[in-house]
């Protein structure tokens, strides 16, 4: 039995359907990431966890209780919110005392854990501040210690790091893993960026239009995506359809082929690709060169089909020019092939 | 950033001696001897204010004055900023027939509203409120509401509100508890702008006070009128006593307003 079920959930807005009987298991300790594109129903899946929109149908299991019908405030969850949702009034002390004195702890206990979360967080000299304070990350910083200095059975994030900077987002992502590993909570965080979710998630539930359309380890989705519509939004996937595969490598298949563009190796024309395995090849020519950081992305062309490569950006890499014509090889076991 | 040059400081002292200009000139006025085609009065004397301050019915205006004031304050905000919360926090659709709603009596002419008022209040209720000050208190309601509404809003347009609402209740808080502890405090600085202008509304409308309760309960603005055609000197002590009273009475609402939300 899973920690948090969720079971033949369904929410319908007026004539609109939001989501309708899902499924989903979390397991004690583990992140589970909901990433979809925006109005799939992720937050609203969200939000019938934490108990602030209720279901039309089905069931929430939190910790073996059905929590389906039971007030927010008494399910054990915390939240954290896209836009932080700090009380601008109260200091950063004040707010992750909050949540503390609605359970009518003692004094001395409410100093002792608020001053434990400040310190695992890192907010020592903000104590004082308030949220106007702050900058963007400190804010996410707060909101999620006001959340875990609760202890709360279930950790929901809604978009935490979707309104900060591409330098705060990376650096709260690996803090948020960090404190995963070292508190051991278990959490629901809802994204849009499949990069996150891949990096977070032990587990991934792809949503797309109200369902799920694949739930799986950030491998399995990365390397074995369900359909294209997985595949075209966990990433750069070159797809070709059967007469693309036909017309390019000569195979027959009855399937589309996806292929990450970092599996595809790429040579000079006049020297064949060492591939180990069975692979299929083709001819290209070079259109453009991007560097991408670590990568190093060639568009290529052949036959009128784009075809995206990457190679690692090492010093001694050997980069190609625009307009030379090169060899691009796939090996078979690097094809996710898959149908619409 | 720019530096502050002697034009910016012209256009900022041109406003202020504006602003301050008439309040200097009635003052002065109050303690002249004589003033009559010169820029400053002859000779100063405090006759005027011990003739003003010796006047039984200068005390009793004030008295009255500062009755109905601080009595406004302790209903109307009590009745005015709950409905304003809750209409933003719980029916949005509704609000902005809210805010058509505060604005409409001074969409009606004095004497219709006064009269109105006239004739809600002089029902029998088991209390006497015509002539008494209850009835300014409960009269000046509508109207001191747009004086809550604008500030108000527009501090919680600034607020996520059903987020903050969100927030608390999943932290074990009731609603009633987010709105005193949270949102009240973050609309603070549009309360106390409603606040004083609750009290100066109260405490310099004639309108109304001549109309609803006249002769029976005399305020500092009936005085005043009573002293128009008399002397310009006494009447110049008396717009000047009703500044200091206005001034020091804004000062103590802002300070316990804002002691109570440091609390």
């Amino acid at each position: 039995m899973s920690y948090v079920e969720i079971r033949e959930l369904t929410k319908r807005f007026d004539t609109t359907t939001v989501f309708e009987n899902i499924n989903l298991d979390v397991d004690e300790g583990k992140i589970c990431v909901l990433v979809g594109p925006s109005g799939c129903g992720k937050t609203t899946l969200l939000r019938a966890v934490a108990g602030l929109t209720q279901p039309d149908s089905g069931m929430i299991r939190l910790d073996q209780r059905d929590v389906t019908k039971v007030e927010a405030k008494n399910r054990g969850v915390g939240m954290v919110f896209q836009h932080y949702a700090l009380f601008p009034n109260m200091t950063v002390e004040q707010n992750l005392a909050f949540g503390l004195e609605q359970k009518k702890l003692p004094r001395p206990e409410i100093r002792k854990k608020v001053d434990g979360v400040i310190e695992l967080m890192g907010l020592g000299p903000r104590a004082k501040a308030r949220p106007a304070a702050l900058s963007g990350g400190q804010k996410q910083r707060v909101a999620l210690a006001r959340a875990l200095v609760l202890e709360p059975k279930l950790l929901l994030l809604d978009e935490p790091l979707s309104a900060l900077d591409a330098q705060i987002r990376k650096r709260l992502r690996d803090e948020l893993k960090r404190l995963q590993h070292d508190v051991g909570f278990t959490a629901i965080f809802v994204t849009h960026d499949q990069e996150e979710a891949l990096m977070l998630g032990d587990q991934v539930a792809i949503m797309q239009a109200g369902r799920f359309v694949q739930i799986g380890a950030p491998a399995e989705i990365y390397n074995r995506p369900a359909n294209l519509a997985v595949a075209n939004f966990v990433g750069d996937f070159n797809i070709f359809d059967p007469g693309t595969v036909k017309r390019l490598f000569a195979a027959v298949t009855e399937t589309s082929w996806a292929v990450r563009p970092e599996a595809i190796d790429i040579a000079p024309a006049d020297r064949k690709p060492v591939i180990n395995g069975t692979a299929v090849e083709t001819e290209v020519t070079v259109t453009a060169v991007q560097i991408l950081g670590a990568m190093v992305r060639h568009y290529t062309r052949a036959q009128d089909v784009t075809i995206k490569v990457d190679l690692l950006n090492k010093p001694d890499q050997r980069l190609f020019q625009i307009g030379e014509k090169a060899r691009i090889s796939i090996a078979k076991n690097a094809i996710a092939e898959m149908n619409e | 950033m720019h530096e502050r040059s002697t034009r910016d400081w012209i256009w900022v002292g041109l406003l202020g001696c504006l602003q301050l200009l008439p309040i200097v000139a009635v003052f002065l006025n109050s303690v002249a001897v004589d003033w009559a085609g010169t820029i400053l009065p002859d000779g100063y004397t405090l006759a005027h204010v011990q003739n003003i301050l010796k006047d039984p019915r200068f005390l009793l205006s004030i008295q009255n004055s500062l009755i109905v004031g601080f009595g406004s304050l302790l209903v109307t905000p009590f009745i005015v900023v709950p409905a304003i919360l809750v209409a933003h926090c719980y029916f949005p659709t509704l609000d902005k027939y809210l805010a058509g709603l505060v604005i409409l009596p001074y969409a009606v002419p004095g004497i219709v509203l006064a009269l109105g008022l006239l004739r809600i209040y002089s029902g029998n209720y088991g209390i006497v409120l015509n002539g008494s000050p209850w009835i300014l208190i409960f009269g000046y309601m509508p109207l001191a509401a747009p004086l809550y509404y604008v500030p108000i809003k527009n501090n919680l347009r600034a607020l996520r509100v059903t987020e903050l609402f969100e927030a608390g209740r999943l932290l074990g808080a009731s609603d009633a508890l987010i709105l005193w502890r949270v949102v009240l405090p973050c609309v603070k600085q549009g309360l106390i702008i409603g606040l004083v202008m609750n009290f100066t509304l109260a405490i310099s409308d004639f309108v109304y006070a001549n109309l609803l309760v006249g002769g029976h309960f005399p305020t500092l603005q009936i005085f005043m009128g009573v002293l128009t055609g008399g002397s310009g000197r006494k009447l110049s002590v008396l717009i000047t006593t009703y500044f200091v009273v206005i001034f020091v009475a804004t000062a103590i609402v802002v300070w316990v307003t804002s002691r109570r939300s440091e609390a």
